[in-house]
């Protein structure tokens, strides 16, 4: 009786689990954005924040005269450039993977709802490879959700950066 | 018994990424115990950890791995290896080929199922290129992982073992006791 009913939990558990892994959901579709992200010259790249459905901040940065760099910079010292110098308002706490961003522009997510700043990048080294990765088709420009932090993901000439409130 | 150690094991250590002892504990409960009992503990492990972490596409990996271990670690106690050297030699060389796969696997998982919140889905674009690109980002922690569980299983394969033995001594009835005993004698004469 008791082998018996240890067997029963056993394929019920099996069966329960089989049922949660049947379940489907169409892919994720990529997004598109229109006419938000700007002409950047050789040396720019462009940060920008949804705030708001429609509402976007748009930054330009030329990485060699604003911030003395030579082909490339880390993104979280972008950040903390836009921060000290064009008072872009970043919420952001140290981890022991890097700076994790809490909050950033008028992107305040509710943590009780699963929200989170996403982070995009147009730069295929630092894009995400796993399966329905978030994809936002800009014109031209194809931004992934970053497979990296901010303290990691450098940004290159002619990168551009998003973020979005999205939740989990 | 062994699915709360499971869980408490794997809880004990989830600070520390890819370090663990679920993979251990696993093939000593199949080794010493049988599938009987191994394989209703591991998939309580796997619905006990559903329920702390929910849903998502690691489950698909959880369920494909650690039901492998324990079936590969039951086929290797079938063997009735009689040197104990190399019954330790191989149960770390399994654990450690086990254990590469695993970084396979969750990477094969990943790439190609996702999971939206409402259910999963399959994704075959750039399978190859995406593969790879997801498999470099993790093979820090795949390293860690084989290297953690080469050590765990050479140093305390054995000695689990024993004391798996020992409790079998104490728990197993008397007439169960006495055909776990016949089997150790034919396995070892």
């Amino acid at each position: 009786m008791k082998r018996f009913n240890k067997t029963l939990i056993c394929i019920l558990l099996v069966a329960l689990m089989l049922c949660v892994l049947a379940s489907c959901d169409d892919k994720p579709q990529p997004k598109t954005l229109s006419d938000v992200i700007p002409e950047l010259g050789e040396h720019e790249v462009a940060v920008i924040i949804q705030n708001g459905e429609g509402d976007y901040a748009v930054y330009v940065v030329d990485l060699v005269e604003d911030m003395d760099a030579t082909s490339s910079s880390l993104c979280s010292v972008l950040l903390t450039y836009l921060q000290n110098n064009k008072e872009l308002y970043i919420d952001w706490s140290l981890s022991e993977y890097g700076r994790f961003i809490n909050a950033i522009g008028g992107i305040t997510p509710d943590t009780s709802k699963n929200e989170y700043v996403e982070v995009f990048t147009s730069n295929p080294d630092y894009q995400g490879t796993w399966a329905g990765v978030s994809t936002i088709e800009a014109g031209d420009i194809t931004l992934k959700s970053a497979s990296v932090g901010v303290s990691i993901m450098h940004v290159r000439f002619g990168d551009v950066i998003y973020f979005e409130l999205s939740s989990y | 018994m062994y699915a709360a150690l499971l869980v408490g094991g794997k809880e004990a250590l989830a600070a520390l990424p890819n370090i663990e002892v679920v993979t251990v504990f696993t093939a000593i409960c199949a080794f010493s115990w049988g599938l009987a009992v191994v394989l209703p503990a591991v998939n309580v492990f796997i619905a006990v950890d559903m329920a702390i972490w929910g849903v998502n596409t690691w489950l698909i990996s959880y369920f494909i791995y650690w039901n492998l271990v324990a079936i590969c670690f039951w086929a290797l106690s079938k063997a009735n290896l009689r040197k104990k050297w190399l019954e330790l030699a191989l149960a770390t060389l399994l654990a450690t080929l086990l254990t590469a796969f695993f970084g396979v696997l969750t990477t094969a998982v990943d790439t190609v199922v996702g999971f939206t919140g409402r259910g999963f889905f399959i994704d075959f674009d750039d399978l190859f290129k995406r593969f790879a690109a997801l498999y470099a980002t993790g093979v820090p922690f795949f390293v860690t992982h084989v290297v953690c569980n080469f050590v765990l299983f050479a140093v305390a394969f054995l000695p689990l073992e024993r004391l798996n033995y020992k409790a079998k001594l104490r728990i197993l009835p008397q007439d169960e006791l006495t055909n776990e005993l016949n089997s150790l004698t034919n396995k070892y004469t």
